[in-house]
């Protein structure tokens, strides 16, 4: 191994080095550790995050090659850090009526899927993609288990399991295919020889956006989603919607900038068409729902859709569009999934209530929750000023400089629609009179929640107005592809 | 005239003071103990009354006789994509901020009948404010889109935390119905941008550059759709109006002042500022469209207003029948048409707006706005009485009252325009009489009910000062428009002249109409003959 492929992968290696510590420190039982566990987890994130700064600027490759730590890299790693330790401030031990036993047992593998996620967006080759994949795939199945006396808990983390398994195959079948049409499996290689595209290559990658389409749940791939998404705690639930689904979206934009970039002409209708039925299916199904988190399910579908827009804009855009919202889409997500576990927490109910009625007069006697949930609504829905708009406005610029207007419109009908089910969130929250529940959210919030709630909350309302610092590192994460 | 807003910054930051100081009022406010009611109050007094101050300081400071965009403010927004932070004021938007700030002031001013979480109602005011202003005052295309939607959300709150009984559903319609309008908007904003690089080889939000845009002929009249839309049903044009009432109807006094008098103008001035200059071929190419609609609403919301037996109904649906007036001075296309346009946007701020305070003071002593249940109110309240009778009559377009003024210079504009579309917006004027006066008589005149509204008490001091200004108002320019219309006069003239010569062009879109359409821009050509003359 050369220096250079020490620096490149020092920030892993070092994130490996801290969890293997803290596996350790569990097995000899060290009860008294002199922080709160959430801070553990908090600080390998940032430390980690630390040593990835110097790569918005640095380019390095790793392994001969096979994991590249450029700015995309960095971009998607700080969003996973960020994303995963949110979920530790989110899921603190001092906030009670959490469906789970907080233990070092779910840290881990907290911050093992965060390491596959880091590893997915960096592979530059197909087999340490698959593993990146797999090592998240693996953890975030445990994790949708983890309230293990939940029937609802395990029957999610079964289906998602058995639906894994398959996306897996078809991923690992697609890159057989492509790497029999090519005879590589560097991606930047496939870019180089792909030219012409034989029928082999073309079922290669439509197996591997078969794969991707699962993990970040487009229609017609999302059938795992809704029951997946209300039957795991909700604090995974949140890491999943953010983290796994920023991790696979940099992994398959990588892919397909780098790999199949030059055949765009192919495979961008089956995109398009991935992109409108996700949109409108997600919004459409999400408008019956009762449960918050089904409802959020179904709108991270229609999130997906929005996001697809991106890749039909290679050229113009897209890429720094899509790392953008995946960095909106995180902040609002995060604010959203934060809210309903709190809220459930104060039910006596054996499993999380999470209703929309549930939310009842929030927004009156905590305005905490209320202003957070409020604003995360409305930032799903896009309404300016804030970061949702503005994620919303970067894509729809890429997609029409690239003559995808009609798209736009498409999507932006599918915003309208949305409104109304993000809406309905806020009527029950603040039109809906006293709360004439018997239970409500606990009134003083620990710690760690509260933070992780003012943090994203004013992050996407912070993000909506200067966006433009954002959306510029999101520009040269996306040139970081270009340059390989 | 190439250079239709052109921009010569100045340095100022007056504009951002006004804008921000309501932002800053609902931001202080947040801070303030929950339950503190006359703390609030004073706190979004002391704000709004600043605002207020400010753009009474803007008026005296605007030059007037120049078409130019004044105190510009232009900062780097989103560079890569070039979107900047632009304000700048001309007197399209000059008497429509005024009017603005002075509405904001009285509407926080009269807020006693809140006595439910009054600190958050003063809080969305303010935000309102904030709102309205920038959309006021923006002149880069997505600023101006921030500002606009930024006052969907505390108009919702508005209507859904403080509205009547069926607030749910009125405040849902009303968002919704707005942002599907307002989210086409949005892509047909982005579009420009990107016609703008893909022309003059970088993206611009700014309108002065996209006033120079050329565009295909469906191209143009799908993006004017866009536009078009968004602000018709804003105004609300006829038949796209139905989600007023319900706002109006549900929404508090507060809300029902600040929707009438100010939001509904940001249809037409959208319009004006936007779609017009933008997008001149398909506007003049889609003007008798639009004629039509807004002389159908002008009748349409008169016979509705009519047969109404709520009040607030009642004058919600005469701003249907007002704001048609506005569209058909607009749409006209000429000087007195789009003059009047302008003046009659202000003289429906002040009367309807007046109106619904009064509506308001009936409903905070009796709790309910049914016709019938009132009568003879003359001889219990007379100073209600007088203030309801000049609002009246402003209202029909009495002379020597505000209303006048602007009805009249756009049935000039309309008849110049059209004889047939005169004499039916003619009608509206007349049964606008009738509706009002018919009001009237039956609240005010008639026998009065001892038992039933013996306690009414006639206007308070509060109640006094928030008439005062506007009295003076409907007076003000009725007897002396002059000041009023020299400040609007440039702007509308430079508009016009842009539209003129860019259809004039023998290169313009409308000279290169397919065939079968070539009907219509026979009708410019007589058209601009007319404004010639």
């Amino acid at each position: 191994m050369e220096t250079i492929d020490i620096i490149a992968a020092a920030p892993l290696i070092c994130m490996t080095f801290g969890i293997v510590a803290l596996l350790l420190l569990d097995l000899f039982r060290i009860d008294a550790l002199p922080f709160p566990r959430l801070w553990w987890g908090v600080g390998i994130c940032a430390a980690t995050g630390f040593l990835f700064w110097p790569f918005l600027t640095l380019s390095e490759t790793a392994f001969h090659g096979m994991m590249a730590v450029d700015a995309f890299t960095f971009a998607f790693a700080l969003l996973i850090l960020g994303g995963s330790a949110v979920t530790f401030m989110l899921s603190d031990e001092l906030l009670e009526g959490q469906r789970i036993e907080p233990s070092a047992d779910l840290d881990l593998l907290v911050l093992f899927a965060a390491l596959g996620g880091i590893m997915m967006v960096a592979a530059t080759h197909m087999m340490m993609l698959f593993v990146g994949f797999e090592l998240l795939s693996i953890c975030v199945y445990v994790l949708t288990g983890a309230a293990r006396y939940q029937r609802a808990s395990s029957e999610g983390a079964l289906k998602y399991f058995i639906l894994g398994a398959f996306s897996s195959a078809f991923l690992l079948y697609g890159m057989a295919l492509v790497y029999g049409a090519t005879g590589s499996m560097y991606l930047s290689e496939i870019g180089r020889h792909i030219g012409e595209p034989s029928m082999m290559l073309l079922i290669g990658l439509g197996l591997l956006i078969f794969g991707f389409g699962f993990k970040v749940s487009l229609v017609p791939f999302h059938f795992w989603t809704p029951d997946v998404y209300q039957g795991a705690p909700t604090s995974m639930t949140g890491f999943m919607a953010v983290v796994v689904k920023a991790a696979a979206f940099g992994a398959f934009f990588r892919l397909m900038a780098t790999g199949f970039g030059g055949i765009s002409g192919s495979w961008s209708t089956m995109v398009a068409v991935l992109a409108v039925l996700s949109m409108t299916i997600g919004n459409v199904i999400a408008l019956r729902q009762t449960s918050v988190k089904r409802m959020l399910a179904y709108s991270s579908i229609a999130h997906a859709g929005y996001a697809m827009l991106g890749f039909l804009a290679l050229g113009t855009g897209g890429g720094a569009a899509v790392v953008f919202y995946m960095l909106v889409y995180a902040l609002m997500t995060l604010g959203a999934f934060g809210v309903v576990l709190v809220v459930s927490s104060g039910s006596e109910a054996q499993y999380e209530c999470d209703s929309i009625d549930s939310m009842q007069g929030l927004g009156w006697t905590h305005p905490l929750l209320g202003i957070a949930m409020t604003v995360a609504m409305l930032s799903l829905a896009g309404v300016p000023p804030l970061g949702g708009f503005m994620g919303k406005f970067y894509l729809f610029s890429a997609a029409v400089r690239s003559g995808y207007t009609a798209l736009a419109v498409v999507a932006a009908i599918n915003s309208v629609v949305s409104l109304y089910y993000y809406l309905r969130i806020v009527v029950v929250m603040y039109f809906s009179g006293e709360r004439t529940l018997s239970w409500e959210p606990p009134r003083a919030l620990v710690f760690g929640p509260r933070i992780a709630l003012i943090l994203v909350t004013t992050g996407t309302l912070y993000i909506g107005i200067f966006s433009s610092r954002y959306y510029e590192t999101a520009r040269i994460a996306a040139r970081s592809l270009l340059q390989l | 005239m190439e250079h239709l807003y052109n921009l010569t910054a100045s340095g100022d930051v007056v504009l951002s003071l006004l804008v921000f100081l309501p932002l800053f009022g609902a931001l202080t406010l947040f801070l303030l103990p929950e339950n503190n009611d006359s703390l609030a109050r004073s706190v979004s007094i002391f704000f709004s009354g600043a605002a207020f101050l400010v753009s009474l300081t803007l008026l005296k400071l605007f030059e007037v006789g120049t078409p130019q965009m004044q105190f510009v403010e232009k900062v780097d927004w989103i560079p890569s994509l070039g979107v900047k932070y632009l304000l700048g004021v001309d007197g399209l938007s000059l008497w429509l901020i005024v009017l603005t700030t002075l509405l904001s002031l009285l509407v926080i001013f009269a807020s006693t009948s809140i006595t439910h979480r009054l600190r958050s109602y003063l809080g969305c005011m303010m935000l309102l404010e904030t709102g309205m202003l920038g959309s006021f005052v923006a002149l880069d295309g997505i600023t101006f889109y921030m500002f606009y939607e930024l006052m969907l959300i505390p108009m919702y709150f508005l209507i859904g935390v403080w509205g009547g009984k069926r607030k749910v559903y009125a405040a849902l319609k009303f968002f919704i119905y707005t942002a599907l309008g307002s989210l086409l908007m949005l892509v047909a904003i982005v579009y420009l941008g990107w016609a703008h690089e893909q022309q003059f080889g970088r993206m611009s939000f700014y309108l002065g550059d996209w006033v120079n845009l050329r565009f295909g002929f469906l191209e143009e009249i799908l993006l004017f759709c866009a536009f078009g839309l968004a602000f018709s049903i804003k105004i609300p044009l006829f038949p796209l109006h139905t989600w007023l009432p319900d706002a109006h109807v549900e929404a508090p006094t507060g809300g029902s002042v600040i929707l009438a008098g100010v939001l509904l103008k940001l249809g037409i001035y959208g319009l004006i500022r936007f779609a017009m200059p933008v997008f001149p071929g398909a506007i003049t190419y889609l003007a008798p469209a639009f004629v039509v609609l807004g002389v159908a609403g002008i009748v349409y919301g008169a016979l509705v207003a009519w047969v109404q037996t709520d009040i607030k109904k009642l004058v919600a649906y005469s701003s249907v029948s007002h704001l048609g007036f506005c569209v058909l001075g607009l749409a006209a296309l000429n000087m007195k048409g789009i003059q009047g346009s302008v003046l009659q946007m202000i003289n429906h701020g002040i009367s309807t707006g007046a109106l619904f305070f009064l509506v308001g003071v009936l409903y905070d002593r009796k709790h309910t706005r049914l016709i019938a249940d009132y009568g003879g109110l003359a001889q219990k309240v007379p100073m209600f009485a007088f203030v309801f009778m000049v609002f009246t009559l402003s209202s029909v377009g009495l002379p020597l009252t505000n209303g006048f003024i602007g009805e009249f210079l756009i049935l000039l504009g309309g008849f110049q325009y059209n004889p047939v579309a005169g004499a039916i917006a003619v009608s509206g004027v007349v049964l606008g009489a009738l509706y009002m006066l018919s009001l009237y008589r039956r609240v005010i005149f008639g026998s009065f009910d001892e038992e039933r509204n013996g306690d009414l008490s006639d206007l308070n001091p509060r109640e006094k000062l928030v008439f005062a200004p506007l009295l003076v108002l409907v007076f003000l320019i009725g007897l002396y428009p002059q000041p009023f219309l020299n400040r609007i006069e440039p702007t509308t003239r430079a508009v016009l002249d842009h539209v003129r010569k860019r259809t004039a062009n023998p290169t313009s879109m409308v000279a290169q109409y397919p065939e079968w359409l070539k009907v219509s821009s026979g009708s410019t050509a007589q058209q601009l003959d007319v404004i010639e003359n």
